[in-house]
């Protein structure tokens, strides 16, 4: 009789997991949703609101599932892939993501006086503003820079983008920030 | 990190997620098509496994999204499942290619030829014609567009002496074929395209009813016309289906070609941008 030992699937690393899940088990890719289901989904909810963020989160899971196989078993935290995979799927709701930064422009505009409907999303007028300037090539690459706490070569990798072009985008995504925020400020 | 990064970090981070949330979405992950996978994947051959991720890349703008009525109009095949080129794994890249094309490619959109990964440009050909060398190069657009570069030596200039690129949808219309010329009174007439895998071979109709066979490439085409007088008329494309399809071309204006000595003035005809409007297919011998 061989005895094998297996980690508890809470216990197991997100590469562990990724792979069983590749190999169509279920249990195991739950329990990877389970620890990363909130932030994607607030990465989600930041960019594209409530109405839409669910529907993205979603999509973004189904896509890491079919793509298990191809997680680098190397790293520790699926976390930084699971976003990458998010900005694709964002990539094609524009349209929420424009409507979405409307409805905050308008909710940062209203007057006091005025009752606004709550969100989720935690407001930062200044930092809504700075993003709002960023074109969606630039908005994806510092976003996932700064979520992901990915290097340059890692975000390049998740976007599909040349080490060059990604390290480009960061920095002049992070200038207009950086411009925006101060001027604010100030 | 930076202070911008921390903020973001702060508006964008992690949400509480109960319980019922968490069991809603995880009901429409198990509920696409996408998630469900059969036991025995992982032990397939990884060849099965990279058609499985091109299949995916491939498919996600149309499987993966409700489908709307582009995605309905345009169908299910994806330029790059019609040209076996944008598929192959080792793209050339930029290698022999001139600085210019730095320049042309990995912009900050996300839209047409700009968008063009440089890293991931397959060689179409090169071609020498003594006098005069081009180098086509081919890769796929952010947004799925079918994009050609090309680069124009002459046997002076090291550098080129132009680069011209530009996409096309054609292929997501189900089109076989794109064209585009360019023209000057010292080169000639230069005439280049994408075909897609179903094309055996391409032929150029001319002014005065000739006929000159197209170098073919990889999913591409080239025909050097040196004489500038000669105009180009339209294509003949042949398909392995037997069926030769005619596209009638327009091209540069008349009095861009007609003074000779007197300008050197370029002109060129863009690739078409959509469905052939004046295709139409004959029988092989039929005039």
């Amino acid at each position: 009789m061989t005895l094998t030992h297996q980690p508890a699937a809470g216990l197991a690393s997100d590469a562990d997991l990724l792979c069983r899940a590749a190999d169509g088990d279920e249990r195991s890719f739950r329990t990877m949703y389970d620890r990363h289901v909130g932030a994607v989904r607030g990465y989600a909810l930041g960019r594209v609101g409530p109405d839409a963020a669910d529907d993205i989160v979603s999509e973004a899971f189904s896509t890491a599932w079919a793509l298990a196989a191809r997680f680098d078993p190397a790293a520790d935290s699926a976390r930084p892939w699971l976003y990458g995979i998010a900005t694709k799927v964002m990539s094609r709701h524009r349209e929420s993501e424009h409507r979405w930064m409307q409805q905050l422009h308008r909710q940062i505009d209203a007057p006091r006086t005025e009752v606004v409907e709550p969100t989720a999303f935690e407001l930062d007028p200044a930092l809504v503003r700075s993003i709002a300037r960023l074109s969606p090539a630039l908005r994806d690459t510092l976003l996932l820079t700064a979520l992901g706490e990915l290097s340059v070569a890692e975000t390049a990798r998740a976007l599909g983008i040349t080490a060059t072009t990604a390290r480009v985008r960061l920095l002049r995504a992070r200038r207009i920030v950086r411009q925006s925020l101060e001027g604010a400020t100030s | 990190m930076t202070h911008a990064d921390e903020r973001i970090r702060r508006a964008y981070g992690p949400v509480p997620t109960d319980e019922h949330d968490r069991d809603r979405i995880w009901s429409e992950v198990t509920a696409n098509p996408l998630a469900s996978r059969p036991a025995s994947s992982r032990t397939r051959a990884p060849r099965m496994l990279a058609a499985i991720a091109v299949a995916v890349v491939s498919i996600v703008s149309v499987a993966i999204a409700q489908p709307g009525q582009v995605d309905n109009m345009i169908g299910d095949k994806h330029h790059a499942d019609r040209l076996h080129v944008l598929n192959e794994p080792n793209p050339i890249g930029t290698e022999g290619l001139s600085p210019m094309a730095g320049h042309m490619f990995g912009r900050d959109t996300d839209i047409g030829f700009g968008s063009v990964d440089p890293d991931k440009l397959h060689k179409v050909l090169d071609y020498d014609s003594g006098r005069y060398s081009f180098k086509l190069r081919s890769g796929a657009s952010a947004d799925g567009q079918a994009c050609l570069y090309t680069e124009e030596y002459d046997d002076v200039r090291k550098s080129p002496r132009s680069a011209t690129g530009g996409c096309s949808l054609s292929f997501q219309y189900n089109g076989h074929v794109t064209v585009g010329t360019q023209h000057d009174m010292r080169m000639g007439t230069l005439v280049t395209g994408l075909v897609d895998d179903e094309v055996t071979r391409v032929r150029v109709k001319l002014s005065g009813g000739g006929v000159s066979t197209a170098l073919l490439g990889n999913n591409g085409f080239l025909l050097h016309i040196p004489d500038p007088k000669v105009r180009t008329r339209g294509l003949l494309v042949d398909l392995k289906s037997g069926r030769t399809i005619d596209v009638t071309m327009s091209g540069c204006l008349r009095s861009q070609l007609v003074p000779p000595r007197r300008s050197n003035l370029g002109c060129g005809f863009g690739m078409n941008k959509g469905p052939h409007g004046n295709v139409r297919d004959f029988l092989p011998g039929q005039p």
